[in-house]
């Protein structure tokens, strides 16, 4: 588990997060919400980042993540950026396979091929080993990056070490279809290795689906939390985005679905809109 | 499978390198058969094609190969630092503040070393050279770090800006130089191995050895750092450690290499982008490849120099550039730029 204890994280003279308490457990998914701006990659850079340390105390595991060495904390989690721009051409496997450089010691090159390969089969992309990571399209390359968080946290294995997975915006650059694959290969992690997820999210359906918790941040703060029935209603979700909402019951899953409406709309008339 | 290739490629420059190193022992102002260079290596140190081997042309050979190695792996690290194919070691000062330091020694420790004999003046020139580069490189690290953490953008801006300001002040000096004075100054930066010596080649082997050496162990983080330094971090990598360490090595490297044979240019750039293209980006064997072919490259463009229009000879750095560039613009034009994303 990791504990977060009132942390703010000032850049320049702004406080960008301010006074966050929150947990991270193993085996769920922990979703944060909100506008841009509002502090969410900083949330998230504070937590993955051992040389950054910011006011207040991260408990990884009950350890304090200051004690804690680069190297060692990067055998525990892995982070999927936004984007990762590359500044000389490499092949994917080159790109995947550096999730082995977190392991102590040299790994067998058969062992490095094997967990490369595996990476790659859940993605569903064995085919792109050798291929360009610059001639990949932009979902293509998320999913690369991916395979690289994968390769990480299988790299090393201990009992009783858990294992976390960061998340920032990791839908943005997909389609459809390969959104809805993505977060069913997450959950699979989650379920299978009991990982602990801290994702990044825009779209608020995915999160009510994808979540076992939602933080709402605004202004850096976090004003609401808890599981996605009970923080995603109309008034937390004005307060958190400035916007009308309405929530429904989710036609297939057992979870909220929510319209979102700009702050003039006039509620009163979305029957209409129904009807049609 | 893959694994194979670049050991292939590796052993295959070694071969490459020894070729290189023995054919050129024939070459120079006065040139052996077959079987001069047997006996030079047989016969008492009395003979004269003994003396030629084994004081002039053999540390020759070796100090071209040591500081091409040097040179090649030092452009290699500092493009992956600054994550810019543009880079060479330049960029952090420590060729303008040599080009300073030697300059100063020329002009001023000249006069004053005039009684001495011309090693001595040699020696200064180098130990100025020396001592200006890793100056100015630390200059240069100084400006860039703030609050513990060093900037690859400032660093760069500064490495140019600082550069300027050096080439400004040698420019000074050269103004103020005399004619045999701006004679040595234009030698100088144009290259030669022309005075190499054992003790030479005792100073930069030593360095340009354990440098390699040390700059491999680093090949795992300077992979991780072309993903940017955050995605680096990620990665488990001490980025700030890795920075300074591989600064400090190219810096001493560089520093070592130049102090000997005056400016080469060309090396730092091109060799790493020409083994890049033909052998791909991964710094664990780009870094290795760079160090044996740079010296392959200088070896035989150092053959080339004694030779083309012996028994004078063409500054080294001249050379480099004469043959190093069209056959690189002739690789980006076929390779259609396709490894570069500037």
């Amino acid at each position: 588990m990791i504990n977060v204890k009132n942390i703010t994280v000032r850049k320049g003279h702004k406080d960008i997060v301010k006074d966050a308490s929150f947990q991270i457990s193993s085996g769920k998914i922990t979703v944060v919400i909100g506008k841009n701006g509002a502090g969410k990659s900083t949330l998230l850079e504070a937590m993955t980042q051992s040389n950054f340390i910011p006011n207040g105390k991260i408990i990884w595991d009950g350890k304090n993540i200051i004690a804690i060495n680069t190297r060692t904390i990067a055998q525990r989690r892995a982070v999927l950026s936004q984007k990762v721009k590359l500044s000389f051409s490499m092949t994917v496997k080159e790109l995947v396979e550096m999730g082995t450089y977190v392991s102590d010691e040299p790994l067998p090159l058969v062992k490095i091929e094997a967990l490369v390969l595996n990476a790659l089969k859940e993605i569903e992309m064995l085919d792109f080993l050798k291929r360009d990571y610059h001639t990949l399209s932009g979902g293509e390359q998320k999913r690369v990056l991916l395979a690289k968080c994968i390769v990480q946290l299988n790299c090393c294995h201990w009992a009783d070490v858990n294992k976390y997975l960061f998340l920032d915006e990791p839908t943005a650059s997909l389609d459809i279809e390969q959104q809805f694959n993505f977060i069913a290969l997450v959950k699979r992690l989650v379920k299978r290795r009991n990982i602990g997820v801290f994702a990044v999210l825009h779209d608020l359906n995915l999160a009510a689906q994808f979540a076992d918790e939602i933080l709402m941040l605004r202004d850096g703060k976090i004003i609401h939390k808890g599981n996605p029935k009970s923080v995603l209603t109309p008034s937390k979700l004005q307060q958190t985005f400035d916007i009308q909402s309405v929530i429904n019951k989710h036609p297939v899953f057992d979870c909220p679905h929510v319209t979102t409406l700009p702050q003039q709309f006039q509620v009163t008339h979305y029957p209409i809109f129904v009807n049609v | 499978m893959n694994q194979i290739k670049p050991l292939l490629t590796l052993s295959a420059l070694t071969v490459l390198l020894l070729v290189t190193v023995v054919s050129s022992l024939f070459f120079g102002a006065y040139s052996m058969s077959w079987k001069e260079v047997w006996m030079a290596f047989l016969q008492n140190e009395n003979d004269a094609t003994h003396f030629l081997m084994f004081n002039i042309r053999l540390p020759r050979i070796i100090l071209a190969a040591l500081v091409g190695a040097g040179l090649a792996i030092s452009g290699a690290a500092i493009q992956g630092l600054f994550r810019n194919p543009l880079a060479d070691q330049t960029l952090i000062g420590v060729s303008s503040g040599a080009m300073l330091f030697a300059v100063l020694s020329i002009v001023f420790m000249g006069s004053i070393l005039a009684s001495f004999s011309a090693f001595f003046r040699q020696a200064s020139v180098a130990i100025f050279a020396f001592i200006g580069g890793l100056l100015t490189t630390y200059l240069v690290y100084l400006l860039s770090k703030r609050e513990g953490k060093t900037s690859v953008m400032t660093m760069l801006l500064a490495g140019i800006a600082i550069s300027a300001f050096a080439a400004a002040i040698t420019g000074v000096f050269i103004y103020l130089s005399d004619d045999q004075q701006l004679r040595d100054i234009t030698f100088w930066s144009m290259g030669s191995f022309g005075g190499a010596s054992w003790i030479q080649v005792g100073i930069v082997f030593p360095i340009v050895i354990l440098g390699i050496i040390f700059l491999t162990q680093n090949a795992k983080a300077l992979n991780a750092i072309l993903l940017g330094e955050m995605e680096a971090n990620y990665l488990g990598i001490a980025v700030e450690k890795v920075k300074s360490r591989t600064i400090l090595l190219t810096a001493l490297i560089v520093g070592v290499c130049i102090s000997m044979s005056g400016l080469i240019g060309f090396v730092g750039l091109v060799i790493p982008h020409f083994l890049r293209i033909l052998k791909g980006t991964d710094y664990r064997y780009l870094l290795k490849s760079s160090a044996l072919l740079g010296a392959v490259f200088l070896v035989f463009a150092d053959t080339l120099a004694r030779t083309i229009i012996a028994p004078a000879e063409l500054p080294i750095g001249i050379l480099t550039a004469m043959v190093g560039a069209p056959f690189f613009l002739w690789l980006l034009v076929k390779s259609q730029q396709k490894t570069f994303v500037v």
